[in-house]
């Protein structure tokens, strides 16, 4: 007579992730039989909720959905809502929307090597705890972190619930003297950054290699931040208004958000990997050379890997910055007059953690009619799960629990999931009868 | 005695206090010439996680920290007021958006920082949603506050 050998491993709280969600790992005579992120917070009916709204009621609100990720959201919902009302922003307009989104991409990315990364791949159960071996790395973090969050309150006003963002601009902005004041900053962030990408490239990675399709932003000139191209490793080139003929969304029995796939099921990535995969062409040569100089292939399909995604993202976007405040001039128009038209339009910005996607129907009168949202996070669930069954059976099943259980933690910590953001993608339908 | 006061807080109901005080203090007429050399320095923050750390790496002899808290222990409006030592225990997720006040200050304590020269001045409160308004309690304890402070600030 057989045995069947029967493993749980539940983690009801994952640590070190923004929101609440929890993992359930069933395992049968060494094969993964169930594997599921379950994301229990409650929904918050963002898009409904915001029907009949004005534009930039919305943009104020859009912001509330993450707490660290605000500027992508109003970043995307603005760029959506000046295609449907064929207002043209400003280059200052532009400039600083990029410089916005930059600053946050700093404060995410850093944080996420730092605090959240790290002490994974070194072995220690927090930040706190690899702070009194590692000092100067920790404190580097900070130092980078703040200068993301200093950016994102120049044009967002404060860096929780911002509010400089409005349509066809920003409502003000910045004295000149204000915007330099962070060139010296920014330069002396440059060799803090590139430390960080040596000290990255040492960390020890586990061998795995994941087979999903991976997606990104393609911007026509430079680094994808705010951009409406699509590029796949399929070779898939595409607008973001073309997005539901590739990729659709669903609910998940186990989960509030939504999940995303291909059309035949198929997991897809999105992030810092896929993003530096797909667009190393567009880093400039030094940076090439630096990536090159970790000794890391990109591609790499190593999910492991992110973290040094995200550093060399990270000096990127810190030397980005200093070009655009080094150029900065005031204006006493920072907003194009604002219009209103009945339409639709999609519109996309890489959050720090993957494509963020909206699209917008307005009536005539610049009230929202239909409006969708998609958080980076929740496009990338069914790649998490999948991506964890691979990563743990490459570690080995029969390791004790609390081993895969602390491997399957890092595996998803790996995606910087934002849970918060994910959550409030139900599709509300009431019957009255 | 080169001293921060750091209003901490939000927009939402209870949850202003800390920048309340923060405001008030500025405006004291005492305390002008103080903040004009830069002997106090008194500001706000909405989410100071790991920015603490870079208040604390400017020196400062003094460091006053003033936040809405809610321990469900006390009525609205008491007031607490705390060594750093005695808060860096306190519960608090280490997350990519939730870094808190007391795991800020256990990260700094572990990086050297002094943080024996940090008082944290807690206000019990009952309303953060928003949709309220600012509880009269907290509003009575606001101005407990800001009089106790005062009279430590005309001091130094």
């Amino acid at each position: 007579m057989s045995v069947t050998k029967t493993t749980k491993i539940e983690v009801p709280i994952l640590a070190r992730v923004e929101g609440e969600g929890a993992l359930d790992i069933e395992i049968e005579n060494n094969e993964i039989k169930k594997c599921e992120l379950r994301i229990y917070e409650p929904p918050r009916y963002f898009e409904k909720f915001l029907e009949g709204r004005e534009p930039n009621e919305i943009i104020d609100a859009v912001a509330r959905i993450c707490g660290i990720c605000p500027l992508a959201y109003q970043t995307a919902a603005a760029q959506a809502m000046e295609q449907v009302f064929g207002i043209e922003i400003s280059p200052w307009a532009k400039d600083m929307r990029l410089l916005m989104m930059l600053g946050q991409w700093i404060h995410s990315q850093y944080l996420h090597v730092h605090l959240l990364a790290a002490p994974d791949f070194l072995g220690y159960r927090s930040g706190i705890e690899m702070a009194k071996d590692y000092p100067n790395e920790v404190l580097r973090g900070v130092r980078l972190q703040h200068l993301g969050n200093d950016i994102m309150k120049l044009l967002g006003g404060r860096s929780v619930h911002p509010n400089g963002v409005k349509l066809g601009g920003f409502w003000s902005s910045p004295k000149e003297s204000t915007v330099k004041a962070f060139i010296p900053r920014l330069e002396a962030a440059l060799k803090d950054a590139k430390e960080v990408i040596e000290f990255v490239a040492k960390l020890p990675f586990p061998d795995t290699t994941i087979p999903f399709k991976q997606v990104s932003l393609r911007h026509p000139t430079e680094y994808p931040v705010i951009a409406s191209g699509v590029i796949t490793s399929d070779g898939e080139e595409f607008d973001i208004a073309d997005w539901e003929h590739h990729f659709k969304e669903f609910h998940a029995p186990q989960s509030t958000a939504l999940h995303s796939t291909t059309l035949d099921d198929k997991p897809i990535l999105l992030g810092p990997l896929p993003r530096l995969n797909l667009n190393f062409d567009r880093l400039p040569k030094h940076i090439q050379d630096m990536a090159n100089a970790t000794g890391i292939t990109f591609p790499s399909n190593n999910m492991f890997h992110s973290v040094v995604a995200r550093a060399i993202e990270g000096y990127w976007a810190i030397e980005r910055a200093l070009e655009i405040c080094q150029a900065y001039t005031y204006t006493d128009t920072p907003s194009a007059p604002e219009q209103y038209a009945a339409g639709s339009a999609w519109a996309a910005v890489e959050a720090p953690r993957g494509i963020q996607i909206d699209k917008f129907d307005f009536d005539a009168q610049g009230k929202a009619t239909h409006i969708r949202i998609s958080a980076p996070t929740s496009q990338n669930l069914p790649c998490m799960e999948a991506d964890l069954r691979i990563a743990l059976k490459n570690f080995g099943l029969d390791r004790p629990n609390h081993e895969l259980q602390l491997h399957a933690e890092m595996v998803v910590r790996n995606y910087d999931p934002c849970i918060s953001c994910s959550a409030h993608f139900l599709t509300l339908n009431v019957v009255r009868n | 005695m080169k001293t921060l006061v750091l209003g901490i807080g939000s927009p939402f109901a209870d949850d202003t206090a800390g920048w309340l005080v923060a405001d008030s203090l500025a405006q004291q007429a005492e305390l002008t010439d103080l903040i004009a050399t830069g002997v106090l320095t008194i500001a706000t923050e909405d989410r100071p996680g790991l920015d603490l750390l870079c208040w604390l790496e400017c020196d400062y002899q003094q460091i006053y920290l003033i936040d809405m808290v809610k321990t469900n222990l006390a009525e609205t409006g008491n007031i607490y007021t705390l060594r750093a030592k005695e808060i860096i225990g306190f519960s608090g997720m280490l997350s990519s958006h939730n870094l808190g006040v007391s795991p800020s200050l256990a990260l700094a304590e572990v990086l050297g920082f002094n943080i024996n020269n940090i008082e944290f001045w807690g206000i019990e409160g009952e309303r953060y949603r928003p949709d309220q308004q600012i509880s009269s309690a907290m509003l009575n304890s606001v101005s407990k506050v800001v009089k106790e402070l005062l009279n430590k600030l005309i001091k130094i």
